[in-house]
């Protein structure tokens, strides 16, 4: 019983106020590549072609990858985001390829050599005409998120009619609500060193 | 590439540095001089915080050349436990540090405002702290212990008098 009902200091308050506390980004790893995406310039369309060899001849550059090596190329929740587009773009930077170079000019550098061909596809934005009848997909499945057979999930506590007309009042009105994001200063983030049989 | 010469914590270092480079990548990368975080990078959460000559700047948007034959402070420079500045004392005290992130840029961001402004009030040193984003902790504890280390800096010094 070293702490139950004592007032404590945090284990590592000192540590934050003289700045010794260690974050991902502050562990140094001689050698570590710098990554940078190429992202689509369109909202939509039909990719012809990824062309990434100017890119890969760059010096300082390790390597360039797309979706042909990203064997399962989806992840999400539901696994049905692609880490790479692959024939089709679904939004604007949507990742295409991505460059590991020495540092990030050189980084910088290949991707302006990358050259992706896209054809230009109708687009819809706005999440109510993305509902409408004949609206262009922005996924081939279709624009709506099924949960079992519905676009919708029914929670039903009580007698909903019941309630309404035993109410003083009904009010009807339509209501947005933004998609909230925590934000931190420092991002989700993780650091592996590959060793011999091991991480 | 240029060599720039600085000083960083009472310390000389002469570093190679090209014409885009940051006084924060220099710290970091050239240094590993940790305490100044990478945040944004675009000079509006204020965790890249240090004092270039006294003066308060984000480091991430500071060209490296800029700090040529100049002094840099940053949180490592400040204190030590043991001999902690009575800023690191109060902000460790009063648990203004959660995940310690915004820390070091809120330290030296009410250092700067200290060293102009000892006895600050509390809308003063709200605005002092504007430029600094807490995305855990809370901005209440941060004012209470910038508050109350101007009162310790200010008691030092009246007791300095009397002795």
């Amino acid at each position: 019983m070293n702490v139950v009902g004592k007032r404590m200091k945090r284990y590592d308050g000192l540590a934050h106020v003289t700045g010794k506390s260690p974050y991902v980004d502050d562990v140094y790893i001689p050698g570590t590549l710098t990554v940078k995406t190429f992202r689509s310039p369109v909202i939509k369309g039909k990719i012809h072609r990824i062309e990434t060899t100017n890119a890969e001849r760059l010096r300082g550059v390790a390597g360039v990858i797309t979706h042909h090596d990203v064997p399962h190329n989806a992840f999400g929740l539901i696994a049905d985001q692609p880490v790479f587009a692959s024939e089709s773009v679904r939004y604007k930077g949507m990742p295409i390829a991505a460059v590991a170079a020495v540092d990030e000019d050189t980084a910088m550098e290949a991707l302006e050599r990358i050259q992706v061909e896209i054809e230009e596809q109708e687009y819809v934005l706005d999440p109510i005409e993305a509902m409408q009848p004949g609206a262009p997909k922005v996924r081939p499945e279709g624009n709506l998120f099924l949960f079992d057979d519905r676009p919708y999930r029914k929670i039903v506590f009580g007698d909903v009619e019941a309630g309404f007309n035993e109410a003083d009042f009904v009010i009807e009105e339509r209501y947005f609500h933004p998609s909230l994001e925590h934000a931190p200063i420092e991002t989700q983030t993780s650091l592996a060193v590959p060793k011999e049989n091991a991480l | 590439m240029s060599i720039l010469g600085l000083k960083v914590n009472g310390k000389d270092y002469e570093v190679e540095v090209g014409l885009r480079t940051t006084l924060l990548q220099v710290l970091r990368d050239k240094l590993l001089i940790t305490s100044p975080k990478v945040g944004c990078n675009t000079g509006d959460c204020g965790s890249c915080s240090v004092l270039l000559n006294g003066l308060l700047v984000r480091s991430c948007i500071t060209n490296a050349l800029s700090a040529q034959g100049k002094e840099v402070l940053t949180l490592e420079g400040l204190g030590e436990p043991g001999t902690l500045h009575p800023l690191q004392k109060a902000f460790y005290e009063y648990d203004a540090a959660q995940c310690g992130f915004c820390t070091s840029g809120m330290i030296l961001s009410a250092k700067a405002l200290l060293d102009k402004k000892p006895r600050p009030t509390k809308q003063e040193i709200r605005e002092a702290l504007s430029g600094n984003l807490c995305r855990c902790t809370g901005y209440f504890k941060i004012i209470k212990a910038v508050m109350a280390a101007a009162k310790e800096m200010q008691d030092n010094k009246s007791n300095k008098k009397i002795g």
